[in-house]
């Protein structure tokens, strides 16, 4: 193993991917500042630029976006009480008040090296477990792939903010829109109703793009006017440093919620957006003084959070590469791209190609690597692209995301799908559909497919393997206990104390 | 919301039973062990439950409407209309006028048409338009090779 590192080493210390990463570092840093812009829209806007890269090349530039996009939400969040990515929320609720109170550049650095350390630690933890996982998973079948979808769907539904029962509608749609086109079995054209251009079904990434960048620009179209009110800041670059020796003082707070972090992401539907706020409640439920929480003097408030956001993205990487399953917004994207440059993550991606999954685990350690220099060289910058007027920004992201997508197979009917899938995802979000499933199920729908016809074909017809083979048991079992546990553990908790009022802002799932 | 509900749930269970009798149209092979209509079958099939599900839970439910005030005027006026309808009329136009000049157009008409101070915002929108068109030409024209319509 440690020779197939070597080899990866070597593929990436390459002065074009080495470049390529912090550029991709520095431009996820300065578009997840931007409040309203998440790290899915670093990845969706910067995609492009990889269609002319070999995998391994555009792989470990995007998780330098990936990195960055996460990580440059804490900005806004400790100076414009808003977070620059849903991944932040909970940051603000500690760091605006200690930036207010003075301390901006102690509050920024908390946030960054708690960031970084959760990302490297993640990280570790993606480098054991993953392997582990992808040689497990080459025991499963189509039986065991089907319930293992089906798995991911139950939890993004129980997990997706509102209702689940929309949840599994909104599944629903996205698995029937997967149908469109060719049939993955028997290649047979299907709900075409005459146009051609439906023959080849809906590509991934418009539609990825359109759901989640168009409906945001729509929303951030009504803020054009509004002036964000930024602390004024006198910035110390020795306050910035020091807060990183505080960072290591409080080692359990940080292992803590480094380990929700993981835990978090490595469930299907949920990542940073909703780690950093359970990392937060957690650590207010531990501190001695949950007091003094949200008055900007304890710097575990800051670590929680900033922590847990970057310790998800090692978590949703482990069900990415060896199953195939994207956890969150970010990882769909990512799943997106390896399927632009034809690389199927599952297990047989450790067998087959294990020298680009150890690039992408180092690229992974390089990536917060940048982010931390970049925060310490640029940071008065990308505290200057908080203030970039939206009436401009708005405009151009739409632009920047149409020649994305028109440049994936040079077709104009991609840029329709864009729209389209916006206006729908748009539509969706304010009937109170979340758009997680949708996209999972347009993502997961042929495998659904393909493998559900796999299995009941190799079983002649019988669905009894489902429930006779132990993973794919546990799997189906593990579903159902998923939709079932969150209502049977509120409703004993109502029980015995009253209604609770969630900590969880509507949008963190 | 309810009312939201219910007609979402009505448009679903229309779209899904007109899909259910479109999947009689799919073509089958005579080869094949299970149909290939089964799983259409079982999607559309499913999506028709969970509509008349919600459909059934919004007569049940007595939880009033939690929405904000105006919150419908808000999801289909004002500057989110604007910006779709000029997203629409610029992907319409870009095939026939050409990717770059309907991009650079876009640019300063949509930030003429939601920038609070139109007057001063244009002539910097004439800016930005002509570095977006650059920079796309240089990315993916020159370096890229994308052959732009």
């Amino acid at each position: 193993m440690l020779h197939q590192y070597l080899v990866s080493f070597e593929m990436l210390m390459t002065p074009q991917i080495i470049l390529s990463i912090a550029g991709g570092v520095f431009g996820g840093l300065f578009i997840g500042a931007i409040p309203g812009l998440t790290s899915t829209m670093a990845i969706a806007l910067l995609v492009p630029l990889t269609f002319a890269m070999e995998p391994v090349h555009g792989l470990a530039m995007l998780m330098g976006v990936y990195c960055g996009g996460i990580s440059g939400g804490l900005v806004a969040s400790c100076l414009l009480n808003i977070p620059g990515t849903p991944s932040s929320a909970a940051t603000c609720l500690d760091g605006f008040p200690m930036a207010r109170r003075g301390q901006a550049p102690r509050a920024l650095g908390l946030a960054v090296y708690s960031s970084f350390s959760g990302g490297v630690l993640s990280g570790l933890c993606l480098i054991v477990i993953a392997p582990l996982l992808a040689r497990f998973a080459l025991r499963f079948g189509p039986w065991e792939y089907f319930a293992l979808v089906i798995f991911t769907f139950s939890c993004v539904s129980s997990l997706s903010s509102g209702s689940t029962l929309k949840a599994f509608i909104a599944a629903g749609i996205g698995l029937a829109l997967a149908l469109v086109g060719t049939d993955p079995v028997d290649g047979i054209v299907r709900f075409t109703f005459g146009f051609d251009d439906f023959e080849s079904g809906f590509n991934v990434m418009p539609a990825l793009i359109g759901v989640f960048a168009l409906p945001q620009l729509f929303q951030d179209a009504d803020d054009v006017g509004k002036e964000a009110k930024l602390l004024d800041v006198e910035f110390r670059m020795k306050a910035f440093v020091d807060a990183g020796l505080e960072v290591l003082k409080h080692k359990v707070s940080l292992l803590r919620s480094t380990v929700i972090g993981i835990i978090v992401g490595i469930l299907p539907g949920v990542g940073p957006g909703l780690s950093n706020v359970v990392a937060y409640a957690q650590e207010k439920a531990t501190s001695r003084t949950p007091e003094k929480f949200g008055q900007g003097v304890l710097p575990e408030a800051i670590i929680a959070p900033e922590s847990s956001n970057n310790a998800s993205m090692g978590g949703a990487l482990i069900p990415l590469l060896t199953l195939g399953i994207p956890g969150d917004a970010s990882t769909m994207m990512m799943l997106g791209t390896f399927m632009l440059h034809n690389i199927q993550p599952g297990p047989l991606l450790f067998r087959d190609s294990g020298d680009l999954v150890y690039a992408i685990f180092i690229a992974f350690f390089i990536s917060f690597g940048f982010m931390l220099l970049f925060y310490h060289l640029f940071i008065r910058y990308i505290i200057k692209a908080l203030l970039v007027p939206a009436q401009f920004l708005i405009p151009v992201l739409v632009v920047l995301c149409a020649i994305g997508c028109y440049a994936l197979n040079n077709r104009i009917f991609d840029v329709y799908c864009f729209v389209a899938f916006g206006a729908f995802g748009y539509l969706l979000k304010q009937f109170k559909f979340p758009v997680l499933p949708l996209i999972l199920g347009l993502m997961l729908g042929h495998m659904a497919e393909t493998q559900f016809r796999l299995a009941i074909s190799m079983s002649n017809g019988s669905l009894l393997p489902f429930l006779a083979r132990p993973i794919s048991a546990f799997l189906l079992v593990a579903s159902i206990l998923s939709l079932v546990l969150p209502y049977y553990l509120e409703a004993r908790r109502a029980r015995r104390t009253g209604p609770v009022v969630s900590v969880i802002p509507p949008d963190a799932a | 919301m309810r009312t939201a509900d219910r007609i979402s749930a009505i448009l679903l269970l229309l779209g899904s039973v007109f899909m259910l009798f479109e999947t009689e149209h799919v073509k089958t092979t005579a080869y094949q062990i299970l149909s290939n209509k089964l799983f259409p079958h079982i999607i559309f099939g499913l999506v028709i439950a969970l509509a008349l599900l919600l459909l059934v839970s919004t007569f049940l439910s007595r939880a009033t409407s939690t929405l904000p005030a105006g919150y419908w005027r808000r999801a289909v006026g004002g500057r989110r209309v604007i910006t779709l309808g000029l997203i629409c009329l610029y992907v319409l136009v870009m095939p026939v006028i050409g990717f770059l000049p309907a991009s650079a157009g876009f640019v300063v008409v949509t930030t003429g048409a939601i920038s609070p101070k139109p007057r001063r915002d244009i002539p910097i929108a004439f800016a930005v338009a002509a570095g977006v068109a650059g920079l796309i030409y240089l990315i993916f024209v020159y370096w890229l090779q994308v052959f732009l319509p």
